[in-house]
C-alpha cells in the first residue's frame, strides 16, 4: 500500500470577529491525511469542525497555520489557480446540499466540468459514470424541487465526484436525511471510497456514519485530543461499537449529558 | 443619534438602490415638465396669438397630470416595495427587539420623507435644467428662431410638483409600511421562499405560446389592413388580440426557454446554461410582469412615434412669403404706413386681388367639363374619386389675379409668370391632399381647356400653391389664376380696385436684425394705431405651431414616461431575483467559477434579460407604427421620407440611449453585488 501524504495541516488557527467578540475557532490543530484515507472529524457543537472544513475547501482564510496539498500552499492561491483548486481538486458536499434549483440534475453534476470548460464527451462520460455510482440514472431530467432529501445528497455527492478531485469534503452529509438514505447514500460513498481509492474527509455527529471512516479525529474547542484508527481486520459494527463508546466517555458528538 | 442613524440608513437605500432612486428623481423631473408647461416660452409666446386654443390645451393638463400622477404612483410603488423587501430581515429584527409596530411605521415615514426631500433637491434642478433646454430647443426647431429665451421658473409648478410628488411617495410608502409593520417578525425573518422550479404542464405552455403567437399576427395583420375603416369595433378587436397575444407570450415562453435550455444544455457550457435557466425563471414566474412592461414599451414607442408623426404633418416648412396681410382700402393702408422709418422696413406692399367667379352677371358660364374627363381618364383611385365628387359640387374655382401672384413669387424668390387671356393655372391651398397634389398634375398634363363665358381657356400644366395670405385663415381648394384682365371681366371687381387684402413682406435685413418676432412685432404698431385690421405671419405659425407641440409634447412625454415605467418595472423584478437568489452565485463560487466569468455571465444574462421584454415590444411597435401611417397618421406629401427617418434614427437612438442607461445601471448594481460576494470570498461567505 503506498502512502503518500496528500495533505499536510500545520498548526492552523482561525479567529472571527475582534476584540470582546472574538472567537478563537481553531486554536494551532495539525494533522496529516495519506492518500487513500476516509478521515472521520467529529467533535462537539461549535468545536470548529466546519471551520476546519472550510479552510480546507478555500472557503475560508486561516488566521495563521498552513494547509499543503500534494505539497502546495492553499494560502498562495488566487485567481484562476483557485477557481481550478476548487473545482477540480476537491469536491465539497455541503451539508445543505447546495444544489441550483433551477438546474435539472443533469446540468447540476456537470456543473464543474462545464465551469471549467471541459470537453462535452468527456464531460458526459464522466456524468454516466458517476450518476452510476449513486444511482441517479432515471433522475437526470428532475428539478431539485421533485427529489427527496436523500436524492439531492446523492446529486450533490455526484457533482462532487465528477471532477475526479483527490480530496472529497463532506459537512455532515448525512445531516439532513433520515437512517435509511443515510445509510444509502454512507453505503455508496464507502463504495466509491474503496474502489477509487478517494481520499475522504467527512464531518459528522453521527456515530454510525462515522464508522464507515478508516480513522476518526476528535475536536474540542478548536484543539485535537483524540484519534481513533480502524484496526485492519475491524469489522464496522465493531468499529461502531468502539466509536459509541468513545464518543460517550468523551461526551463529545450530540451525546452531551445535561 | 436618531437622526444620523435614518441619514445612514437612507444614504443606504440610495447606494444599494440607485435604480430606486433614480425612479424618484425622473418622477419629479416628469411633474415639473409637464407643470410648467404653460410657463414655458414657446407656450407664453403662443399664449398671445391663440390664446383660445391654448386654453382647451391647458383644460387639458390637469387631466394629463392626475394620469402621470397614477402612473408615478405605480412606479415609486414599485421601487418602495423593492427597497422594503430588501430590508425584510431589517424590519423583522426592530420588530423582534421590540419596537412598536407603530414607531416602526414613523420610522419608515420619516425615511420616506427623508428619500423624498432628497430626491428633490436632486431633481427640481435637474427638471429645471431639462425644461430649459427643451425649451430652447422647441424654440429652435419650431420657432425658426423667432424666439428671445427667458429663464423662467415657474413657481406654482413647482410648488404642485413638491406636493404631488411627496404626496405620492408618502402614500405609496404609508400603504406599504403598514403592511410591513402588521407582519408577526418571524414572517420577516424567515427568508422569502423563491418558487423552485417545476416543470409546469407543457402542453398549457405550448398552447399559450402558439395561441398568444397567433394572436400577435392577427392583430399585425389586422392593425395593417383593418384599421383604417375606423371601426370602433375593430379597433379593439385588434387591440384586445394584441394585449392577450403578448400575455400568452409570455407565458408561452417560459415552456419554450425551458425546451431550448434542455436542447442546448447538451452543446453549452456551464454559465450559458445557467443563464438560459435563469431567464427561462423570469418568463415562468414573472410572465405579467413581462408582459406588462413590454406592452408599456410598446405604448411607449408608438407614443413617440405619433408625437414625432403629427409634428410632422403640422409643420411642414411653408415659405415665408407675406408677412402681413391687411384688411383695408389703398388710402388707410399708405398713410398707416407712411412714416420714413416704417417705409425701410418694408420690402414689398401690393394688393391681392383675390374673388368668387361672378355669377351675378347673366352671360356667366362656367365649365371643367374637359378637365373632369381628363381626370376620369386616369386609372381609377380613390383620390381620384374624392377630386371628382368635389369638382361636381363646385361651380368654379376662385380667381386670383395674375399681378398679385407674381408679386408673390417675387417675395418668395421664384420667377414670374407670364399668361396670355387664353390661359390660366390651377392653384391650391391644399398641399397635404394627395387628390390635388397627385393625381390632378397627372390630368392636367393632358392639357385639358375650360370653358368660361363661351371662351375657351387652355390650362397650363401646372399646379401652384405658393400661400396667397400671411395667415393660412383662409385656403383654397382650387383656385384659378388668371391675366388681369380676365380677372377683371370675370370677377365682380370690374376695375381692379377691390383686392382681398393688402400683402406686406418685410426687408429681410430687418428681419436678419432683430429676428422675425420682433420686426414683425415693430410694424405692428403702426398698424394698431391706425386700427386696421390684419392677420400676421406669426398668428399662422402660431395656429400650426400650437397643434405641434400640443399633441407631439404631450405625447412624447407620456412615451417617456412610459418607457421608464416599463424599464423601472423591469429593472426592480430583475434585482429583486438577483437578491433572493444570491445565493445560487455563491454557490457557483464555491464550485469553482472564476470571478471574471461570473460577471461576463451576468452581464450577458442582463441584456438577455432586457431583450426578452424589449424584442417582442419593438417588434409590435414596428406594426403598430406602421398601422398608425397607413391609417390615421398620414404624412404630408411634402415631407420628405429622409427627414422622417432622420427623426426617426434620432429617436429610436434616445430610446437605445435610455435602454443602455438602465442596462448599464442594473450591471451597476449586480457588479456591486458580485463585488461584495467576491471580496466576501473566504472570508466566511458560508457563515
Ligand atoms: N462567521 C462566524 N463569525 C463568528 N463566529 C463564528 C463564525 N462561524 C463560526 N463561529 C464560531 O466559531 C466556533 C466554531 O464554529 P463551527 O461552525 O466551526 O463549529 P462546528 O464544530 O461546525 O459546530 P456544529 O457542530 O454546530 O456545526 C463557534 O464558537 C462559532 O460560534
Ligand atoms: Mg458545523
Amino acid at each position: 500500500m503506498t502512502t503518500t501524504r496528500i495533505l499536510e495541516v500545520k498548526s492552523l488557527s482561525k479567529n472571527y470577529g475582534q476584540g470582546p467578540n472574538r472567537t478563537e475557532a481553531l486554536r494551532g490543530i495539525s494533522f496529516e491525511v495519506l492518500e487513500g484515507e476516509f478521515l472521520g472529524i467529529m467533535g462537539a457543537s461549535g468545536s470548529g469542525k466546519t471551520t476546519l472544513l472550510n479552510c480546507l475547501a478555500t472557503m475560508l482564510r486561516p488566521s495563521s497555520g498552513q494547509i499543503l496539498l500534494n505539497g502546495q500552499d492553499l494560502a498562495a492561491l488566487t485567481g484562476p489557480a483557485l477557481a481550478d483548486y476548487r473545482g477540480q481538486v476537491i469536491g465539497y458536499l455541503f451539508q445543505e446540499f447546495e444544489l441550483l434549483d433551477n438546474l435539472t440534475v443533469r446540468e447540476n453534476i456537470l456543473l464543474p466540468l462545464l465551469l471549467h470548460h471541459r470537453p462535452r464527451a468527456e464531460a458526459e462520460t464522466s456524468l454516466s459514470i458517476v450518476s452510476g455510482w449513486m444511482g441517479l440514472e432515471d433522475l437526470l431530467e428532475q428539478f431539485p424541487v421533485q427529489l427527496s432529501g436523500g436524492q439531492k445528497q446523492r446529486t450533490a455527492a455526484a457533482r462532487a465526484l465528477i471532477s475526479q478531485p483527490s480530496l472529497v469534503l463532506a459537512d455532515e452529509p448525512t445531516g439532513q436525511l433520515d437512517s435509511v438514505n443515510a445509510r444509502q447514500l454512507m453505503d455508496r460513498l464507502a463504495l466509491i471510497h474503496e474502489s477509487e481509492h478517494k481520499t475522504l474527509i467527512m464531518v459528522t455527529h453521527d456515530s454510525a456514519a462515522a464508522s464507515f471512516c478508516s480513522r476518526i479525529l476528535f475536536i474540542q474547542d478548536g484543539q485535537l485530543y483524540h484519534e481513533l484508527r480502524r484496526q485492519p481486520q475491524e469489522s464496522r459494527q465493531d468499529f461502531y461499537v468502539r466509536l459509541a463508546a468513545t464518543v460517550t466517555q468523551l461526551g463529545g458528538g450530540q451525546a452531551h449529558v445535561l | 443619534m436618531f437622526f444620523k442613524q435614518l441619514r445612514q440608513q437612507t444614504r443606504q437605500d440610495r447606494q444599494d438602490n440607485r435604480l430606486y432612486f433614480s425612479s424618484l428623481v425622473v418622477a419629479i423631473v416628469a411633474f415639473y415638465t409637464l407643470l410648467s408647461l404653460p410657463q414655458q416660452d414657446v407656450m407664453l409666446y403662443l399664449r398671445t396669438l391663440e390664446s383660445e386654443a391654448l386654453q382647451k390645451l391647458f383644460t387639458l393638463l390637469p387631466l394629463v397630470f392626475f394620469l402621470s400622477l397614477f402612473f408615478v404612483f405605480c412606479l415609486v410603488y414599485l421601487a418602495n416595495k423593492a427597497a422594503l423587501e430588501r430590508r425584510r430581515k431589517q424590519l423583522g429584527l426592530y420588530l423582534m427587539s421590540g419596537m412598536r409596530p407603530r414607531r416602526l411605521f414613523a420610522r419608515l415615514m420619516l425615511e420616506a420623507l427623508w428619500n423624498s426631500g432628497a430626491a428633490l433637491l436632486l431633481g427640481l434642478p435637474l427638471a429645471l435644467l431639462l425644461t430649459e433646454a427643451t425649451s430652447l430647443v422647441t424654440a429652435k426647431i419650431i420657432g425658426l428662431d423667432l424666439l428671445q429665451h427667458h429663464f423662467s421658473l415657474d413657481l406654482s409648478a413647482l410648488w404642485l410638483t413638491i406636493m404631488g410628488f411627496s404626496a405620492v411617495l408618502l402614500l405609496s410608502m404609508a400603504l406599504l409600511s403598514s403592511h410591513y409593520c402588521r407582519q408577526v417578525p418571524a414572517n420577516l425573518l424567515r427568508p422569502q421562499i423563491w418558487r423552485q422550479q417545476r416543470p409546469g404542464k407543457q402542453w398549457v405552455l405550448r398552447l399559450a405560446l402558439t395561441t398568444g403567437v397567433a394572436l400577435l399576427l392577427l392583430a399585425y395583420v389586422g392593425g395593417i389592413y383593418w384599421l383604417r375603416r375606423f371601426d370602433l369595433w375593430l379597433t379593439a378587436l385588434i387591440l384586445l388580440a394584441g394585449i392577450c397575444g403578448t400575455f400568452l407570450l409570455y407565458q408561452g415562453l417560459g415552456g419554450w426557454l425551458g425546451r431550448a435550455a434542455q436542447q442546448r444544455s447538451r452543446s453549452r457550457s456551464g454559465l450559458a446554461i445557467f443563464n438560459q435557466r435563469e431567464l427561462q425563471e423570469h418568463a415562468l414566474y414573472e410572465h405579467r410582469t413581462l408582459a406588462v412592461a413590454s406592452l408599456l414599451a410598446l405604448l411607449a414607442l408608438s407614443c413617440v412615434s405619433f408625437g414625432i408623426g403629427t409634428g410632422f404633418s403640422r409643420l411642414q416648412a411653408q415659405a415665408r412669403t407675406v408677412d402681413f396681410s391687411i384688411e383695408a382700402t389703398q388710402e388707410e393702408v399708405t398713410s398707416a404706413l407712411a412714416p420714413a422709418e416704417t417705409q425701410q422696413d418694408i420690402a414689398a406692399l401690393y394688393p391681392m386681388y383675390l374673388s368668387y367667379f361672378d355669377f351675378q352677371d347673366s352671360s356667366a358660364q362656367f365649365s371643367w367639363s374637359q378637365l373632369t374627363s381628363a381626370i376620369r381618364a386616369l386609372p381609377a383611385s380613390e383620390a381620384q374619386q374624392s377630386l371628382l365628387t368635389n369638382l361636381a359640387n363646385r361651380d368654379a374655382p376662385y380667381l386670383i389675379a395674375l399681378s398679385s401672384y407674381n408679386n408673390l413669387c417675387t417675395s418668395a424668390g421664384l420667377p414670374t409668370l407670364t399668361l396670355s387671356d387664353q390661359q390660366a393655372l390651377l392653384y391650391t391651398g391644399f398641399t397635404d391632399s394627395q387628390a390635388l397634389t397627385q393625381v390632378l398634375p397627372q390630368a392636367l398634363n393632358a392639357t385639358p381647356t375650360l370653358q368660361i363665358n363661351g371662351q375657351a381657356i387652355q390650362l397650363l400644366p401646372r399646379l401652384e400653391s405658393i400661400n396667397l395670405v400671411a395667415d393660412r385663415a383662409i385656403t383654397i381648394y382650387l383656385g384659378l389664376i388668371v391675366s388681369d384682365r380676365n380677372y377683371q371681366r370675370w370677377s365682380s371687381d370690374k376695375s381692379l380696385n377691390q383686392p382681398f387684402c393688402w400683402n406686406l413682406k418685410l426687408s429681410e435685413q430687418l428681419v436678419e436684425q432683430d429676428g422675425l418676432i420682433q420686426a414683425i412685432t415693430r410694424l405692428q404698431q403702426p398698424l394698431d394705431a391706425a386700427g386696421l385690421t390684419y392677420d400676421s405671419y406669426l398668428s399662422g405659425i402660431g395656429r400650426r405651431l400650437f397643434y405641434t407641440v400640443a399633441a407631439s409634447y404631450l405625447t412624447i412625454y407620456l412615451g417617456v414616461l412610459f418607457l421608464i415605467i416599463a424599464n423601472t418595472l423591469s429593472g426592480l423584478k430583475y434585482l429583486q431575483q438577483l437578491q433572493q437568489t444570491s445565493r445560487r452565485w455563491q454557490t457557483l463560487l464555491l464550485l469553482g467559477a472564476q470571478i471574471t466569468d461570473l460577471q461576463a455571465a451576468w452581464q450577458k444574462q442582463i441584456i438577455q434579460y432586457f431583450g426578452l421584454v424589449m424584442l417582442p415590444a419593438l417588434i409590435s411597435a414596428l406594426f403598430a407604427i406602421t398601422a398608425m401611417f397607413t391609417s390615421f397618421l398620414k404624412l404630408p406629401a411634402g415631407v420628405s421620407l429622409g427627414q422622417v427617418a432622420a427623426v426617426s434614427a434620432a429617436a429610436l437612438l434616445g430610446f437605445a440611449v435610455i435602454e443602455w442607461l438602465y442596462i448599464r445601471s442594473i450591471q451597476h448594481s449586480a457588479s456591486r453585488q458580485l463585488q461584495q460576494l467576491a471580496s466576501a470570498d473566504r472570508d466566511g461567505v458560508f457563515e
